[in-house]
């Protein structure tokens, strides 16, 4: 009775869905430089690079004092050579041949870019009003002009995931970008890098925040199990269908086959396979807007049931860890946890899920016991690392601090090692840990022949107060220079008044 | 001329000092002794000894050198790097409420040393972020807000953890004062006073000042309170001003009544060097060094204390999170001396304090910080704090 019902629905949905999909098309062209983490997309990667030829990408020769390549031992007096924006070969006693431009950096250290796991500032407004819209994506807000990118790249930032605020119940999907780039489909590295879900309640109780969530993806999960069962009960069909037409002669059999082919094409709507779709999505021009959300909302609920995408799930609360792991084994999907810095109180329940955690920016605090009042001071590093938890940080890079320091990866670093962190450690986590996460460690997160040449020339020491970074390059390109960064020099010298 | 509330036994105790520390050099059998060896002193004293030794005895420094000698052998601290336990030239840690009375805007006998909570998290915090001394100043709502006090953040007994119970006077020349009150609204509120705009701030401060130095019989009593005082130079004036105008007004109205303010905030005070260099003052800087813009809207630049150093005016750094400030100020331009000078020596300098702390001194109250790598780097661990030659952070290193 009620599949029954919910049929229509269903299929209307998925009609709107495919048209979705075909007015996202034509960006998803622009965006293909940078979409290899797609693996359907490939065979149109050729295309992509005859359409959009990247801006003169010289061969390059870096001279480092030394490299800190992550993967494998420090380089001293290293060579990094750089080839159409790959990293070509890394040595000590490579010959930088002649053809290729030389960046200098003898006295300087030089490091994989920081990858940056979680940043709403990217975007023009992290959160939404409606707190459910997994229909919308962080690459339609993002703005490459703004402050934050600007100061990714003086930081040493290469790689930042953009993810929907932690104020909307379902976020919108995130995405991995460069972070530099005049235009967004010039930045992407993943288009669709992971749903944001948080479990931060804005309106109403928690009760009714979880309630709420779990009716949506109810939904999909249910639409999901009607599709396989429309798709069971078609082939079963098909079956009793090929048994009659054993039975029957030739010249019906002909007949039958063009039904069959006919029948094949409906439960194929749910699928990606675009073909097919463009015409039946012409026809549903008219269709109301919210219906039309409603049909992508269900859909990208329905790939990251299926295991197309994955979420980070934000946790307001230590309670939020537990709810997080239960909602992502009873739905089945990968989540990727964004923890409040009071979430150390659940680093059993992260250590024993075993997952990579993103940290708060807040990585040192006070409490009171609310009972005896015994204040606690709180390294949560510490804490994480003696329950076994892996970790990456975050910064405030682009929003307002709590410090001027937790404004900053290196200084992120810095204070853990301060608390007891192995010192490489630490820098992995900065860049290719990260990469790992967001699943970009293909082609970011160490120095390595291969990757992509985003690198950073520190002044010395990453780590010591006093070191800035010199330059960044982006797939081969400086894309910041400390001695043409005026802003900079505004802040550290003699103010004109 | 300055005049510090010291008890009595901030008196006698350096020179008992003095006394225990000629017997220490001599043949300290003392059980109470502790020997500090560290790879560097930074003594904030004219130089680092590297490596050096710091005798402590009876909660003072009683011997500072290269290599310290003693039988029977004392406990054995073994550090990186020590240096002086910070001080805070501007904190309101252990406050009780909004740290200001909101009775009247004119309260410059309202004492901050009375309303402070001992047992407050604050001073766990600073003394935790190695602030082993804190000058507490009242909040800003007030034109004239009342005494400052100094205090040790560490010790069982408020009365021991005194250091100076009446500081200086805070006037608040910003806007702050103005914040709170209205000119229209339902008459029956208190807020409905002057000031309720930034000139209003300005007249009452020259209004009290002029009461000051020109009681009317009918106030007699004005010539002996704290503004009096300030008038005389018996004591300090503390007045909190951020923007460039609002340091310029300060140093007008100093100017007009023959005082000399030490300028506390000064976020703008490289836009006025020139006039504080001339006014004779002082700045403790604590310029929020997290936003682009500070409160008020002054502009920031990281370069200030430079800017200070350069133009020769004694200042020292404050504020919440002193060890962040003081490696940040590192990395915007002071030398790593100068940075740690700026939140020890320097400190305790302007504030008149430099007898017993912001030194490793013979003589000078064992606040001592150790770290395991360079102070001023941030993967250095702060890995004990003592106060008053008691370990009141990281027993267990200490111990």
């Amino acid at each position: 009775m009620i599949s029954s019902d919910s049929k229509p629905t269903f299929k209307y949905l998925s009609v709107a869905s495919e048209r979705f999909q075909q007015d996202e098309a034509p960006n998803m062209f622009f965006g293909l430089k940078f979409s290899f983490a797609r693996g359907w997309l490939l065979p149109v990667l050729c295309v992509a690079a005859a359409v959009c030829p990247t801006s003169a990408e010289a061969q390059v020769g870096v001279k480092a004092g030394l490299v800190v390549p992550i993967v494998g031992e420090p380089i001293e007096n290293g060579v990094i050579l750089i080839r159409d924006g790959k990293i070509e070969a890394v040595g000590k006693d490579l010959k930088i041949p002649v053809d290729y431009k030389v960046v200098q950096a003898e006295d300087g250290v030089v490091m994989p870019g920081i990858v940056d796991p979680h940043s709403s500032a990217g975007m023009s407004q992290a959160n939404e009003q409606n707190s459910n819209v997994p229909f919308l994506s962080v690459v339609d807000s993002i703005d490459p002009s703004s402050p934050y990118f600007e100061q990714c790249r003086r930081n040493g930032v290469t790689t930042s995931a953009v993810v929907p605020g932690n104020s909307t119940m379902i976020g919108g999907r995130s995405a991995v970008l460069k972070t530099a780039g005049g235009y967004v489909n010039d930045m992407l590295l993943v288009r669709d890098a992971g749903l944001k879900i948080s479990l931060r309640p804005i309106r109403g109780s928690r009760m009714s925040h979880l309630a709420r969530l779990r009716r949506e993806l109810d939904v999909a999960k249910r639409s999901i199990e009607e599709e396989l069962a429309a798709e069971k009960k078609k082939e079963d069909e098909e079956k009793a269908a090929e048994k009659k037409a054993s039975e029957k002669s030739k010249d019906d059999e002909k007949k039958d086959a063009d039904k069959k082919d006919d029948g094949k094409k409906e439960p194929a709507k749910g699928d990606d396979s675009k073909d097919d779709k463009k015409e039946e999505g012409d026809e549903k021009k008219g269709d109301d807007k919210p219906e039309e959300e409603e049909a992508e909302s269900l859909r990208q609920l329905k790939r990251l049931l299926r295991g197309e995408q994955e979420a980070f799930v934000y946790c307001d609360a230590p309670m939020d860890v537990a709810q997080a792991l239960t909602l992502s084994r009873q739905y089945g999907f990968q989540a990727k946890l964004v923890v409040d810095a009071d979430c150390y109180k659940a680093a059993k329940l992260m250590a024993d899920a075993d997952t990579t955690v993103i940290l708060d920016p807040n990585l040192v605090f006070w409490e009171s016991d609310p009972r005896t009042r015994e204040d606690k001071k709180v390294v949560v590093t510490k804490v994480l690392d003696d329950a076994g938890v892996e970790f990456v940080f975050q910064a405030n890079l682009g929003s307002s601090p709590q410090s001027i320091g937790s404004g900053y990866f290196w200084f992120q670093a810095a204070t853990a090692i301060s608390y007891g962190m192995d010192r490489n450690e630490a820098l992995e986590r900065l860049t290719l840990t990260p990469a790992k996460l967001l699943g970009v460690d293909e082609f970011v997160g160490s120095i390595e022949a291969g990757k992509d040449a985003d690198l950073v020339i520190y002044s010395g020491d990453p780590l010591k107060i006093d070191t800035w970074v010199l330059k960044t390059m982006v797939a081969g390109e400086v894309v910041y220079d400390r001695d043409k960064d005026d802003k900079l020099k505004r802040l550290l010298e003699e103010p004109q008044s | 001329m300055k005049r510090d509330f010291k008890f009595i036994g901030r008196i006698v105790r350096p020179i008992v000092a003095v006394i225990a520390c000629f017997m220490a050099s001599h043949a300290v059998t003392s059980a109470e002794s502790v020997l500090i060896e560290a790879e560097y002193v930074h003594t904030m004293n004219g130089k680092t000894l590297s490596p050096g030794m710091v005798l402590i005895t009876d909660g003072k420094i009683a011997q500072v050198a290269d290599a310290i000698a003693v039988s029977p052998k004392p406990k054995v601290i073994k550090v990186h790097s020590v240096m002086p336990g910070m001080v805070n030239a501007q904190s309101t840690a252990g406050l009780v409420g909004s740290g200001g009375e909101a009775s009247r805007e004119v309260t410059p006998e309202f004492d901050t040393f009375g309303m402070i909570d001992f047992d407050s998290r604050d001073f766990r915090e600073a003394v935790d972020g190695g602030e082993t001394t804190v000058h507490i100043m009242p909040s800003t709502d007030n034109v004239i807000a009342g005494w400052t006090c100094v205090l040790k953040t560490a010790g069982s007994d408020p009365e021991a953890r005194s250091v100076v119970q009446r500081k200086g006077v805070a006037l608040s020349m910003c806007s702050d004062p103005a914040g709170r009150n209205r000119s229209r609204s339902r008459p029956d509120s208190i807020y409905v006073r002057q000031p309720t705009n930034r000139m209003g701030v300005v007249w009452i401060m020259r209004n009290q000042l002029q009461r000051a130095k020109y009681p009317s019989q009918g106030e007699a009593g004005s010539a002996t309170g704290p503004l009096a005082e300030v008038l005389a130079e018996k004591t300090h004036a503390f007045g909190v001003s951020r923007t460039g105008f609002d340091i310029q007004t300060m140093l007008t109205i100093a100017e007009e009544f023959d005082f000399k303010p030490i300028i506390v905030g000064g976020h703008e005070a490289y836009d006025v060097l020139d006039e504080l260099s001339q006014a004779g003052s002082s700045v403790i800087y604590s310029a929020v060094q997290a936003s682009v813009n500070g409160s008020e809207g002054s502009e920031l630049f990281w370069s200030t204390p430079t800017r200070l150093r350069e133009s020769e005016i004694p200042f020292c750094i404050a504020g919440d999170g002193l060890l962040e400030r003081m490696r940040l100020a590192v990395r915007f331009g002071l030398t790593a001396d100068e940075a740690m000078s700026s939140v020890t020596a320097d400190a305790a300098n302007l504030l008149g304090i430099s007898d017993s702390v912001g030194k490793i001194a013979v003589g000078c109250d064992a606040d001592l910080i150790g770290f395991s790598g360079p102070p001023t780097e941030m993967t250095s661990a702060l890995q004990w704090v003592m106060v008053g030659g008691e370990p009141v952070v990281g027993q267990e290193v200490a111990k």
